[in-house]
């Protein structure tokens, strides 16, 4: 599967995008939903393995907290086993585990609404080393003083500001890297709604990380 | 809009957006992510019945359980309103005190000796310890100053 736009891959101003993961053949995730779908466990943990990292970073950016990602993470690979029959093989299994994470974390969202807990996970080593996010800080970035993890903060929580839908595309967009078309797949809506959502979602948060942006 | 602009304009936001992709959960998180998963399958296709049986296999209490965890506000109503029965389940008790109940003959109820009486319960005094080590008051508040006194029913023992 193609994660990201090729063409807009390598415009001038695109920032960096999150490296994909190898793409595996699909004639092999065929199989191994044939044989999950008939109680293969060790077909279905295969199938796991691939995409746990990017189904989890998904609910990750979506609930801003990391016990609750994981739980809805691993509930939506066990609710996708379970439903393996009702799988017809009209999208690939990537975009229809990745539907039923995004619909079970919009859920999961709709009941948490007024209790919303940040419970970040920690940055990484390459944070503090990324050219652009150390350009930002030290020359775009009116406030000197703010240090990584303060911008972490900041940042998840005007995100959590957004709706669900706006706060959707953009992690599915410009965290992920997911192309529009992927992405209108997966919340089943058009092109155009995307890119209308994806518009919006950043003007909101420009407007909210507007002391951290020039 | 046109894409250029679009990306020209949210150049510096997407950048800041790209610091998410650094977030990371706890190493070796992903070894055991898998075998949680397949771990939680095998324990829920052994065990329906078990959570058929299960309290929260009532509906209702399910129901209920939710509303608690989602409705801040609900909890903290019935948190009030238990505190309030036990406040004045304790301020009652503590009106009450020791309650004896006392048929007139104040003698010992002596069961063995019943039938020769001719009534079982005739006679028998019933004395109940504090339920909390306090000591009734001499005229009880919270009946008016009324104290009730159970009267037993006595009943006469024949053969026929």
């Amino acid at each position: 599967m193609i994660m990201t736009e090729p063409a807009r891959r390598n415009a001038p101003q695109e920032p960096a995008r999150a490296d994909p993961l190898p793409t595996p053949p699909l004639v092999e995730e065929e199989v191994l939903v044939s044989r999950a779908r008939q109680g293969d466990l060790a077909a279905y943990d295969d199938l796991v393995r691939r995409y746990q990292e990017r189904i989890y970073a998904t609910v990750y950016h979506m609930t801003s907290n990391h016990e609750d990602a994981n739980d809805l993470a691993q509930e939506a690979f066990i609710k996708a086993f379970h439903a393996l029959k009702s799988f017809k093989g009209g999208s690939s299994f990537y975009t229809w585990v990745y539907r039923i994470a995004v619909n079970k974390t919009i859920n999961f969202l709709k009941q948490r609404k007024n209790k919303a807990q940040i419970s970040l996970d920690d940055l990484d080593f390459n944070a503090e080393h990324d050219p652009d996010l150390v350009a930002l800080i030290s020359e775009k970035t009116p406030r000197r003083d703010v240090n990584l993890a303060e911008l972490q903060e900041k940042l998840n929580i005007a995100m959590q500001k957004l709706s669900e839908p706006h706060r959707l595309v953009v992690t599915l967009h410009d965290v992920q890297g997911l192309s529009h078309e992927e992405i209108a797949k997966i919340m089943d809506c058009n092109i155009g709604t995307v890119r209308s959502r994806l518009f919006y979602a950043r003007q909101q948060l420009q407007a909210y990380l507007s002391d951290y942006l020039k | 809009m046109s894409m250029n602009n679009d990306l020209q304009d949210f150049k510096d936001l997407r950048r800041l957006l790209a610091l998410k992709r650094h977030e990371q959960p706890p190493p070796g998180y992903f070894h055991h992510f898998s075998g949680n998963v397949i771990s939680r399958i095998r324990a829920g296709e052994r065990a329906p019945d078990r959570a058929a049986h299960s309290s929260f296999a009532w509906p209702w209490l399910q129901r209920f359980w939710n509303a608690l965890e989602t409705k801040p506000a609900l909890a903290g109503a019935l948190g009030a309103s238990l505190c309030a029965v036990m406040l004045w389940a304790v301020v009652s008790t503590g009106n009450l005190g020791t309650t004896t109940i006392a048929t007139e003959p104040s003698a010992p109820f002596d069961l063995s000796r019943a039938p020769a009486e001719g009534s079982m319960l005739n006679g028998a005094t019933v004395s109940f310890p504090s339920l909390n080590g306090l000591s009734a008051p001499a005229h009880d508040a919270f009946f008016g100053g009324w104290s009730p006194k159970a009267r037993l029913a006595a009943f006469p023992l024949t053969d026929n």
